[in-house]
């Protein structure tokens, strides 16, 4: 019967019981939930299982495939274990608000058809919007609004495009499209917005470090791998997607070296690591895109990794400024074990997952003799230990002595951390059973010799620049500009100068003739306290009677054209 | 404020740290074809790429820092929307 | 006697007999169960004619027997079905949602004085609905109005004052402007019966006469549909009414003006009137545009709740006269589903204020705030019919947009500026409700203690949430509806 369910509804049930079941009980979904639609992931079989019709069409709810699967099975690993991680720390609204986003990136990875997927990213938007607003804090609010605004607009964008492909092809089927006219570029832009491709990604860096240290963790994980997943699905070999990403990876390094809050430079990281999954859709080979799912699947560990270990620093000490904090190895060795762990990964040191995944990508680029991609990703491998790898763990544990001592992290927080460290060193030691559930069949060997060696001389000496150019990398008390500028400043005071414009302008035509209204109003003003008249003046019976003799001759003027 | 101890950890530390990037440099002389291209195929091809792009890397991003940093609060007075 | 056939009328009478009825009901609580009653009864039979209308297509009633073109005819067919559902409907949920809200307002003592000319209201819509004959739509539509001043001047609020006066003198206006274009078309065909009218002004020889008629019939319902820039008496209507009012007029005040609007226009100018399906689309999509860009720029701007729901409804009608300015069946149909759809949504808003005034004096958003955190489920549920504004998808908003997007696309033209409309205006409904969202539940709470007893109006707010949901899932029933109605209308206006 299980397999009959859709396995999104069930961590949304899941959700929903932790929202709304009265005491300890409602730990029970973080549990079940995740297990249960782990188990109906895998009992789903390949093809279209379940259907239902909506307006003119069939849609297709659950449609299963290898791929899919993969994407499907790390967002139900990544809810449990954020739910083990964070049950005692989150609100409980937060962790139901989390499930349900969760629930919606599941969807996304099971839906047949281009409706059902829109239904699925935009119940992702509002509930990752809700993640963020539970971060509680005025910022987080702020962020919050913003967040939404983006996202609904992505989902807008998405939306117009879908519905032009539908309308000009037909059919509402999932399938590799060609991105060269309007609805499918309206399609790219918006699924491109929720990968956080610069120049939109500004939300990610603004709105992630807002929200509470789990919900960060949360949030680090889904929206921009189902952007990943779709571009699979709907764009796979699209040549714009490689220098989108080449634009990526090397934006995300760059604004990372340049941050000063721990959470934001994981954040520009997601970034430049989405960055490489982009280049490798773009290339759209089988080793490219095996590439692709396999490195989603082990960033949203490693990057988890990282977060929970962050998240433990700014639980017990309240910081997150690199310019704040160091030498906490002292008393949380777990959380800088683990973290280093992660930032080991990230840089795909060997043995790591990072390493048995990532390289797949720069593989898929000398098979089709694309030397630029395959030097800029070399680069890129040895900014990612530069900003992440090593600034993150130096920063953070050691570096110098700030004086603080927190205490290490909880046994849930612990035990989180652990099963994932396990995990990446699984993943990184014995690739071969992972590369079995990849799309493609490969006999990919990532421990060439040669191939080790090329990359520990490149990360570590990587590491040497890092700690020969650290006076260069001070930290300082500042954020740096993002094209958010452009609405967040350029934008906002052109809306308000705007919004008052137009209010102005509508007032005067409130003025036309007062007479009186003039007088009934100030009769009635006199006997009631009002502050509502700093608004627009409403129009006047006057003006409107302009308007109707304008219109009444625009209307019979228009025949005589 | 670096005590005795410390600094003699950190001597250590870095000649280790030179000791293995050494390591690397030599074993790769004893091991064959790494890098797909003809450009890259040079020894210690991969140890001078890393170390000159992170520098550049760095470089470029302080470079850049003096253009497009503000201070924390420059959001700030601009709060409420 | 067969019920069935005389639904029609009923639909009127029932109403309009409780009027004087009411009156003479002393006690506050009687009198409410009479009006609720009588507007519930009014609401099965609108769902008896749809059914009918459904079964065996439109429905002529003649009164008292005279046939017509001679006697005064009623006529039921899917667009008016639709309609008065929509009417009967929000009449009922208001009342059902409002006992308290309304003794607080209006004093238990002149209730029935209230709720009499409330009756009024609702008899003269459904009146306007069926009555198949131009001059009876203009008897009804006054009864409607004149009623409706006194439904919105009823509370102690004294800023209604000025509100109504000025309702009241550009309601006129507009009757007055309809009534005159009536009166050309009178003397052009010497009949007053719609069918009748349709045929008759096939044979019109002065060309001059019959643009002056369609242009003041145009421009006066118009006016009473509060189209930009004819809107100004809406916003401080609705804000300033009592909120039960509010409930009842944001559903279908405007929306039966457009129906007359596009009922006379469909079967007597299209087809007749030379060129004038260019000069239609032309003449209302820049001020469908305007409306709905105005309307959501004033909206994101506006600090009382009331207020910026009003600007959303405009913004709404909008989006209505969009797609039937497009003249697709796609987009009128589009058009007629997003009435029946924007009346749930905005119904359940009001009715959310209903429940929310009876925690906090003041209606703006800095008195709102927090109140979603002590009352989640009244919170959760504004939130829902908001995102029911905006177009999220398992919501009835999401339905209509989607549907006007696609006619938007099938009619190929200005494909990209409408686009952009759409895309911007979503952008804007998404930061307005964003606000009120973020109002009621991260905003600072205030200090007064939660009452937490459930109220009649919390309960009506779920329901009709629940049914924004029900059609946004399973909209067949609308989308049926607003379909046979699209039909209709084109059907109405070959030569």
């Amino acid at each position: 019967m299980i397999e009959l369910l859709p396995p999104a509804l069930i961590l949304l049930a899941s959700a929903l019981w932790i929202a709304l079941v009265p005491n300890v009980w409602h730990r029970l979904g973080l549990f079940f939930g995740p297990v249960l639609t782990l188990y109906a992931i895998w009992m789903v079989p390949d093809g279209v299982s379940l259907t239902a019709p909506f307006l003119d069409y069939q849609l297709e709810l659950i449609e299963a495939s290898p791929e899919r699967r993969l994407f499907a099975t790390i967002f139900a690993i990544m809810a449990g274990v954020g739910g083990l991680y964070a049950f005692n720390h989150a609100r409980r609204l937060e962790l139901a608000s989390a499930f349900a986003y969760a629930s919606g990136a599941i969807g996304v990875c099971f839906a047949g058809d281009l409706i059902t997927l829109f239904l699925f990213w935009e119940l992702m938007a509002l509930f990752s919007t809700l993640v963020v607003w539970f971060g509680g804090t005025p910022g987080a609010r702020a962020a919050g609004v913003r967040y939404a605004i983006v996202h609904l607009l992505g989902g807008v964008i998405l939306k117009v495009g879908i519905e032009g492909v539908v309308v000009h092809t037909g059919s509402i089927d999932i399938q590799p499209l060609q991105a060269n006219n309007f609805d499918t570029y309206m399609m790219l832009a918006g699924i491109l917005i929720n990968a956080a491709a610069p120049p939109v990604s500004a939300w990610l860096s603004d709105a992630y470090p807002e929200a509470s240290p789990s919900g960060s963790l949360f949030l680090s994980a889904f929206t921009t791998k189902t952007a990943i997943l779709a571009l699979i699905l709907l764009f796979p070999g699209t040549e714009l997607l490689i220098y989108v990403g080449m634009f990526m990876i090397l934006y995300g390094i760059i604004w990372a070296l340049l941050e000063n809050n721990v959470r934001r430079i994981l954040a520009f990281s997601i970034v430049n690591q989405v960055g490489f999954m982009v280049v490798a859709v773009g290339i759209g080979t089988p080793m490219a895109l095996n590439g692709a799912t396999a490195h989603a699947f082990a960033h949203i560990i490693y990057k988890a990794l990282l977060f929970m270990s962050a998240g433990v620093v700014i639980y017990h000490t309240g910081k997150e400024k690199c310019n704040e904090l160091g030498g906490l190895y002292r008393t949380m060795p777990i959380t800088a074990a683990c973290g280093i762990v992660g930032a080991l990964a990230i840089s795909s040191f060997p043995l790591t997952s990072g390493f048995t995944t990532k390289t797949m990508i720069s593989e898929a680029a000398s098979m089709e003799g694309l030397v630029l991609v395959w030097y800029v990703l070399a680069a890129a491998s040895a900014g990612v230990f530069l900003h992440a790898g090593i600034k993150f763990p130096w920063y953070v544990f050691f570096q110098k002595d700030s004086g603080l001592r927190p205490k290490d992290a909880p046994w849930n927080m612990s035990l989180a951390m652990l099963l994932f460290v396990a995990m990446c060193f699984l993943i990184g030691i014995m690739p071969a059973p992972f590369y079995e559930l990849l799309p493609y069949p490969t006999d990919f060997n990532a421990y060439k010799p040669g191939k080790v060696v090329f990359y520990l001389q490149l990360l570590l000496f990587s590491g040497l620049a890092f700690f020969l150019l650290l006076p260069l990398i001070k930290r300082t008390n500042t954020l740096t500009l993002d094209t958010d500028w452009l609405w967040r400043r350029l934008g906002k005071s052109l809306a308000l100068h705007g919004l008052n414009a137009l209010s102005k302008l509508s007032s005067a035509f409130a003025r036309v003739s007062p007479l009186v209204t003039s007088r009934i109003t100030q009769w009635a003003n006199a006997s009631s306290s009002d502050q509502e008249q700093q608004g627009t003046l409403s129009w006047s019976i006057g003006t409107t009677a302009a308007w109707i003799m304008t219109l009444l001759i625009l209307y019979i003027g228009y025949y005589y054209w | 404020m670096q005590d005795n101890n410390t600094q003699r950890i950190i001597h250590r530390a870095w000649f280790i740290f030179a000791v293995i990037l050494i390591a690397t440099l030599v074993v790769e002389w004893f091991v064959p074809g790494k890098t797909p291209f003809e450009s890259s195929q040079w020894w210690s091809f991969g140890a001078v790429f890393g170390f000159f792009s992170c520098f550049a890397m760095v470089v470029f991003a302080k470079l850049l820092g003096f253009v497009l940093k503000r201070s924390e609060d420059y959001y700030q007075e601009t709060q409420d929307d | 006697m067969i019920w069935s056939s005389h639904y029609p009328v009923l639909q009127v009478v029932l109403p309009l007999l409780m009027a004087p009825f009411i009156i003479m009901l002393r006690p506050a609580r009687l009198a409410w169960l009479a009006a609720t009653a009588t507007s519930l009864l009014a609401f099965a039979v609108s769902v008896a004619l749809v059914n009918l209308v459904n079964d065996s297509g439109a429905m002529s009633y003649p009164v008292g027997g005279w046939a017509a073109p001679y006697g005064i005819e009623l006529r039921v067919d899917s667009l008016s079905a639709m309609m008065l559902l929509i009417v009967s409907g929000a009449s009922s949920l208001a009342l059902l949602a409002s006992y308290r809200s309304l003794t607080t307002e209006i004093g238990e003592d002149r209730l029935g004085l209230f709720l009499s000319a409330w009756m009024l209201v609702l008899a003269g819509l459904s009146g306007i609905l069926v009555a198949a004959d131009a001059f009876n739509i203009f008897v009804f539509m006054e009864i409607a109005s004149l009623a409706s001043y006194v439904l919105v001047s009823g509370g102690a609020d004294r800023r209604a004052l000025p509100t109504v006066f000025k309702y009241l003198v550009m309601g006129t206006l507009g009757a007055t402007f309809y009534l005159i274009g009536v009166g050309l078309i009178y003397i052009m065909t010497g009949t007053l019966n719609l069918a009748d009218m349709a045929v008759r002004i096939q044979d019109v020889q002065d060309p001059i006469l019959f643009f002056a008629a369609a242009g003041f019939i145009s421009v006066g319902l118009a006016l009473k549909a509060a189209i930009f820039p004819l809107h100004a008496w809406l916003p401080n209507a609705y804000t300033f009414a009592p909120h039960a009012v509010s409930v009842f007029l944001a559903a279908c005040s405007t929306k039966v003006a457009l129906y007359v609007f596009f009922r006379v226009d469909f079967a007597l100018f299209q087809g007749n009137l030379g060129h004038h399906a260019e000069q239609f689309s032309l003449y209302l999509m820049p001020m469908a545009l305007a409306a709905i860009l105005y309307g959501s720029a004033m909206a994101i701007r506006e600090p009382l709740v009331k207020r910026l729901f009003a600007w959303s409804s405009i913004a709404q009608i909008g989006y209505i006269i969009l797609g039937v300015s497009l003249l697709t069946e796609a987009s009128i149909s589009a058009a007629l589903l997003h009435m029946f759809n924007h009346a749930l949504a905005k119904g359940a808003l009001f009715i959310g204020i209903i429940a929310l005034a009876a925690h906090t004096h003041s209606l703006s958003l800095q008195g709102i705030a927090g109140l979603g955190r002590n009352h989640p489920v009244i919170g959760t549920a504004i939130l829902l019919a908001g995102l029911s504004l905006v177009g999220i998808p398992g919501t009835a908003g999401f339905i209509s947009k989607w549907l006007l997007i696609e006619a938007i696309i099938e009619q190929q033209r200005f494909v990209i500026p409408l686009l952009a409309v759409v895309l911007i205006s979503s952008l804007m409904a998404v930061v307005y409700i964003a606000k009120v969202a973020e109002a009621l539940f991260f905003a600072e709470a205030p200090t007064t203690p939660a009452n937490n007893r459930v109220s009649a109006a919390a309960l009506v707010l779920l329901i009709v949430v629940f049914a924004n949901i029900v059609f946004g899932l399973a909209p067949q029933f609308p989308i049926g509806l607003a379909e046979q109605a699209a039909q209709l209308l084109l059907l109405g206006s070959a030569i």
